[in-house]
Parts: structure tokens; C-alpha cells; sequence
């Protein structure tokens, strides 16, 4: 006799996956990772008690390694050249030959000072590159603590570990004078906690509303507050002065990969292609990329205008330059094998966009790593937009950074190769292009108009 | 080359995958966003997965809870009011019991029965693709069995895994 709960596994099973191994292509080259804060690492293919063997194993290797990184710290802060004291390593440029070649620092598992991927907190202030949080590949948690690299010197010095608990659901933010950082406790406790850059002490703040957690989220520091926005689509703000939280107006769509801007009056938020199914597409691929504005205090974010045909993107990011938000991603209507760069930018105010001249770059294959908010920045002294180029994954070796003077409208591009974890960061200051790598953090220098 | 054997493993195994997914979650959308989202992070891995077939169930049923801890605001299956009005799902009456009963069991549990009823695995697969032994499958089997004993769902099919899963 076929039962009701038979009846209804058939049905299940007779319907339909909507998922697109394009939608798969997409997702692949899109920056943010995810549910890649739901903490999904590649463990291999073994199951069991076996594997946990293994990894019991795999923590004590690891402890012994950084006991032995401890001692080899303690070896170069006597030894190595541009070195300085107590947790301070020395860094290295390959684009500067004064600088140090790479150090005997190990890529030893849990090595604090390695590359930070899966979108790192960083910033930069008083000749400092702060990077805080990510992940290093050595736990299924992001790391709550971080490094600074003093630019002059290009020394590194490890930032203590925040007094929050380790989770795959940190956020933060760098505000310009300090980090402020949430995570949330295994029982779903959230927490907060600031570090200035010129105590390097760390203070509990209020922690969000359970609303904003957890989850990952993308961030942007905004005057005196912070605005969040989850991958559910739910939007606060936390106000610095008053040490406060308030939940926003939800964003109108939700996104990955998505960036949040600040104009100095208003927040953009700009949705990568929707996700979810059932995948609404345009020429085969998810639909093109929107962007809403909200001045803090107003009940609804407002649309921004369409892109214009032809220099609409999939996977877009967004920066501000400091009077325009430039959009920059792969041109809808490819096919994940053949990309196109394409972007506009958009001063506030005005009706419509205007399209950016075409890149240099020819058409390639955008997979792996192209558009999205960790491949795209501005140097704000000189309003240059810096891209990382398309084609990363599969032949990064002959293909350099790409600058876009918003002021000119001219492209250049450079020879720079940036060290790209997945979602990592690429960040300029001090006329140094910078991926938050304690040992080797500087691609090179910004090359001057 | 990499991206071949991970285009193989999507084509075999997705649509088996979204099913659970959705039994899992309750929430067609968001099964459909864990699975891109655990081949997409497969895909990132390349070569370095051995089994990218156990490796993406193994994730995608992650990502999915943690997308479901993220909505953990709103009741976790309030998705099932919505499955009829989606236009991409037009389920039963019973199929949104199935759906509902599921979802009243806790994360863990759901896991294993939904493996068995929807994916059609037995403890040793199951197990397999969840990261833990057959006989911790089997132990989270009988627990589910017994909390849903006595309500709609009946037990043919894990009884038959289990009977298979030795």
C-alpha cells in the first residue's frame, strides 16, 4: 500500500531543481563568501570518528608549530633587518627591494600573520594597514585577532585577539580610528567589542540586536555610525557616541556579494545579481545589479537608476571615490568563459549613470575571482579605482591590476600581480597597493598618474 | 580539468541534493541557494577535494543550517506557508505535512531522515556525507523515529535502511 509520507517523498523527488550550473559559475566568481561565514571548509572526503582522529592530530601538529613560530619570532626580532620588538616580525615587498625577501615566517596552520581570506576587516590610518578577522584555513571559525603593518618601517605587529567568541559569524567594521567587531556565542548570544588603533586595547560595546546575527554581513563605517546589512536583508546601525544599535529599514532585495558605500550623507547598498530561486535571469544569467540609497532616519531606502543597457553587471561591486559610486563588474549576456569588464559611475543627485570607457582588458574568462567588493577600491588621494583583474584564477601570471582614473576617465594598467586569497581584500593607502598578508602585505607602489 | 569533475559531480548529484535540501529546510529558495553555494565553494577548491561528492552533500547540508540559525528570527519552516504560492513549487497537502513534520524535528535528526527518506541512503552513505560513523546515523535514526512515533509520518523507509545500513 503506498502510504501518504510515500506519496509525498515521490512528489518531492519529481520536482525540479532550479539550480544552474551557470548559477554555480556565478556564485563561484562572486567575492563574498557565504554562507562561507556558515563556516564550510573543505575537510576532505572522510567521515567519522577517523577524520576527527585526524584532526585531533592535525590541533596538536598545529600547537607545536606555533610554539615553534614562537621561536623563530623571537630569532628574527634579534636577527632580521627593519625588525623591532616584542610581537613585531618583519614584512616584505617584492616590489621594494630595501625591504627584506620573505622571512622564515611559516605558513604553519594558525600562523596569526598569514594571508586573510574570506573578507578580512581592513583599513588604514596614520601610516597603518589594520587587518582584523577572516579566515586563515587553519579553523572553521573566523580569527578574532588581526595585525597591523607599520608602512614606513613595514613591520607587522599582531593585534591581541577580541574579547568576543570565535564563531563563522564575526563582522566589523574599521571606522578610521577603530575596529568594531561582533560575533555571536554558540547559545546565540551576540557580542561587541572596539580596539583603537592608538591604545591597541580592546573595550566590550553593545552588542547588535539578534536581528543582525548571525550571519555574514557587510558593513560600512558611516560618520559617527556603522550601518550593517545581514545576507537576509535585514539592516542596523550602530551609533558610536551613544553606544547603541537600532535596527534600519530591510534592504528590497537581498543579495551576495554584496557592497555598502557611504557618500558622507547617505548609505548605498548595491545587490549583486538576487539570489534565490527561482533565479530571475536576463540573457541566461541572474539579473543585473541594483542599488538603493537610505539617509539615516529615513523609513525606506530609495532606488538608484537602472545601469545603462549595454554596462549593466553581474557581480558588481561598488566603491565611492569621494564625489561618485562607481560600479564595476562582468557585462550581463556572457557566458562565464568569455567576460567582459564593464562598470558606470553615478553622482548622487544625478538621473542616470554614466558609462566608464572601455577597460583595457579583452574578453576573458571571468571565472574564479573577478568582480566583487574584495577587488575593488579606491586610492582616495588620487580617486583612482583599482581593480583586480579579470581572469584571476586561471592566468593571474599575465594579467596585472587595472586603475581607473574617475577624475580623467582613463584606464591604465600596471604590471602589479595582487596575492589573492578567496574573498580577501585589496586595499590602498599610503600610495601602496596592500592584500592583507603580514608577510608580504605591499603588491607595490600605486603608480602616479 | 578540476572544474569537468566538479561539473560531473553537479549533474549527478543536485537534484538529489536540492530534494533533501528542501525536506531539510522547508525553504525551496534556500535550498537552492546552499546547493549553488556548496558547489560554488567546492568549485573554489578545485582538486583539493578528494570525494566532491561527499564533500558538497556534507557542505550544502551545512550551509543550509547556517542559513537557517541566520533566519533563526522567524520560525525556521515559516517558508512552508509560502511553498504553495511559489510559483516554482506547487506542493501537496502532503507534501506540506511531510515538509511541516520535518521541520518539528531538531537539525541533527532532520539530517539523517531526510537522507534516508528523500536522498534514499543508508546508514553507511549517510554517514558518509554527514561527516559521522554509520552508528551514530543509526542512533539519530531510531531517536527521529521515535519522536515522530505515533504522528503522520510513518516508517517504512527508514526501517528499510536501517534493516540495509549494517
Amino acid at each position: 500500500m503506498t502510504t501518504r509520507q510515500e506519496l509525498a517523498v515521490d512528489e518531492l523527488r519529481r520536482t525540479s531543481s532550479p539550480v544552474q550550473w551557470s548559477t554555480v559559475l556565478e556564485r563561484a566568481a562572486a567575492s563574498a563568501g557565504p554562507p562561507s561565514g556558515s563556516g564550510v571548509k573543505d575537510q576532505g572526503s572522510e567521515g567519522g570518528p577517523g577524520r576527527r582522529i585526524l584532526l585531533a592530530v592535525a590541533v596538536l601538529v598545529a600547537l607545536v608549530g606555533v610554539l615553534v613560530w614562537r621561536g623563530q619570532q623571537d630569532h628574527i626580532v634579534q636577527t632580521g633587518p627593519g625588525v623591532t620588538v616584542g610581537s613585531t616580525v618583519a614584512t616584505s615587498s617584492s616590489a621594494d627591494p630595501l625591504v627584506p625577501a620573505p622571512t622564515s615566517l611559516p605558513s604553519a596552520t594558525g600562523n596569526p600573520l598569514a594571508l586573510r581570506s574570506a573578507l578580512p576587516v581592513t583599513g588604514a590610518a596614520g601610516g597603518q594597514y589594520i587587518v582584523w578577522g577572516g579566515e586563515d584555513g587553519s579553523s572553521e571559525s573566523d580569527r578574532i585577532d588581526g595585525f597591523t603593518i607599520d608602512l614606513a618601517t613595514r613591520t607587522a605587529t599582531t593585534i591581541d585577539a577580541a574579547p568576543i567568541t570565535a564563531s563563522s559569524y564575526t563582522s566589523g567594521v574599521w571606522t578610521g580610528d577603530e575596529l568594531v567587531v561582533w560575533s555571536v556565542t554558540p547559545d546565540g548570544r551576540p557580542e561587541a567589542a572596539a580596539w583603537r588603533l592608538d591604545s591597541r586595547a580592546w573595550r566590550r560595546v553593545a552588542a547588535p540586536p539578534s536581528e543582525l546575527l548571525p550571519g555574514p554581513s557587510t558593513s560600512v563605517a558611516a560618520g559617527s555610525s556603522i550601518v550593517t546589512v545581514t545576507r537576509a536583508g535585514t539592516a542596523g546601525a550602530y551609533d558610536r557616541t551613544a553606544d547603541r544599535w537600532a535596527l534600519l529599514p530591510s534592504v528590497p532585495a537581498t543579495s551576495f556579494g554584496e557592497s555598502l558605500v557611504w557618500t558622507g550623507s547617505e548609505v548605498i547598498y548595491w545587490a549583486t545579481a538576487y539570489y534565490g530561486g527561482p533565479y530571475p535571469t536576463e540573457a541566461g544569467r541572474p539579473l543585473a545589479d541594483r542599488g538603493w540609497r537610505l539617509r539615516l532616519g529615513e523609513r525606506e531606502w530609495s532606488p538608484l537608476p537602472e545601469l545603462p543597457e549595454g554596462y549593466r553587471t553581474t557581480i558588481g561591486s561598488a566603491v565611492w571615490d569621494g564625489s561618485r559610486v562607481v560600479v564595476w563588474g562582468t557585462a550581463t549576456g556572457g557566458n562565464s568563459v568569455e567576460d567582459v569588464g564593464v562598470g558606470a559611475s553615478w553622482r548622487p543627485g544625478d538621473a542616470s549613470w554614466t558609462a566608464l570607457p572601455p577597460s583595457p582588458q579583452a574578453a576573458s574568462r571571468g571565472f574564479n575571482g573577478t568582480a566583487g567588493s574584495q577587488t575593488v577600491t579606491v586610492d582616495h588621494e588620487s580617486g583612482v579605482v583599482v581593480l583586480v583583474p579579470l581572469d584571476l584564477g586561471q592566468g593571474v601570471e599575465g594579467r596585472g591590476i587595472v586603475l581607473y582614473d574617475t577624475r580623467t576617465g582613463q584606464w591604465r594598467t600596471t604590471d602589479l600581480k595582487p596575492i589573492v586569497g578567496y574573498a580577501s581584500r585589496l586595499d590602498v593607502a599610503s600610495g601602496l597597493v596592500l592584500v592583507p598578508d603580514a608577510t608580504a602585505p605591499i603588491v607595490g607602489p600605486l603608480p602616479p598618474s | 580539468m578540476s572544474g569537468d569533475r566538479w561539473r560531473d559531480t553537479f549533474e549527478a548529484e543536485q537534484q538529489r541534493l536540492w530534494q533533501s535540501l528542501w525536506a531539510h529546510t522547508g525553504d525551496a529558495d534556500l535550498a537552492s541557494d546552499a546547493v549553488a553555494e556548496a558547489f560554488a565553494q567546492g568549485l573554489r577548491r578545485g582538486d583539493a577535494v578528494r570525494d566532491p561528492a561527499a564533500w558538497v552533500w556534507r557542505s550544502a547540508f551545512r550551509i543550509a543550517n547556517g542559513l537557517l540559525a541566520q533566519r533563526r528570527h522567524r520560525r525556521a519552516h515559516d517558508a512552508l506557508v509560502d511553498a504553495r504560492s511559489d510559483p516554482m513549487v506547487a506542493a501537496s497537502d502532503d507534501l506540506v505535512l511531510l515538509l511541516d513534520m520535518l521541520g518539528r524535528l531538531s537539525e541533527r535528526d532532520r539530517e539523517v531522515i531526510v537522507l534516508a527518506l528523500v536522498g534514499g541512503f543508508d546508514a553507511r552513505e549517510i554517514g558518509a556525507r554527514l561527516g559521522i560513523g554509520a552508528g551514530a546515523v543509526r542512533v539519530r535514526l531510531h531517536r527521529a523515529r521515535k519522536r515522530v512515533q505515533g504522528q503522520w509520518i510513518d516508517e517504512p523507509a527508514i526501517q528499510r535502511d536501517e534493516g540495509s545500513a549494517s
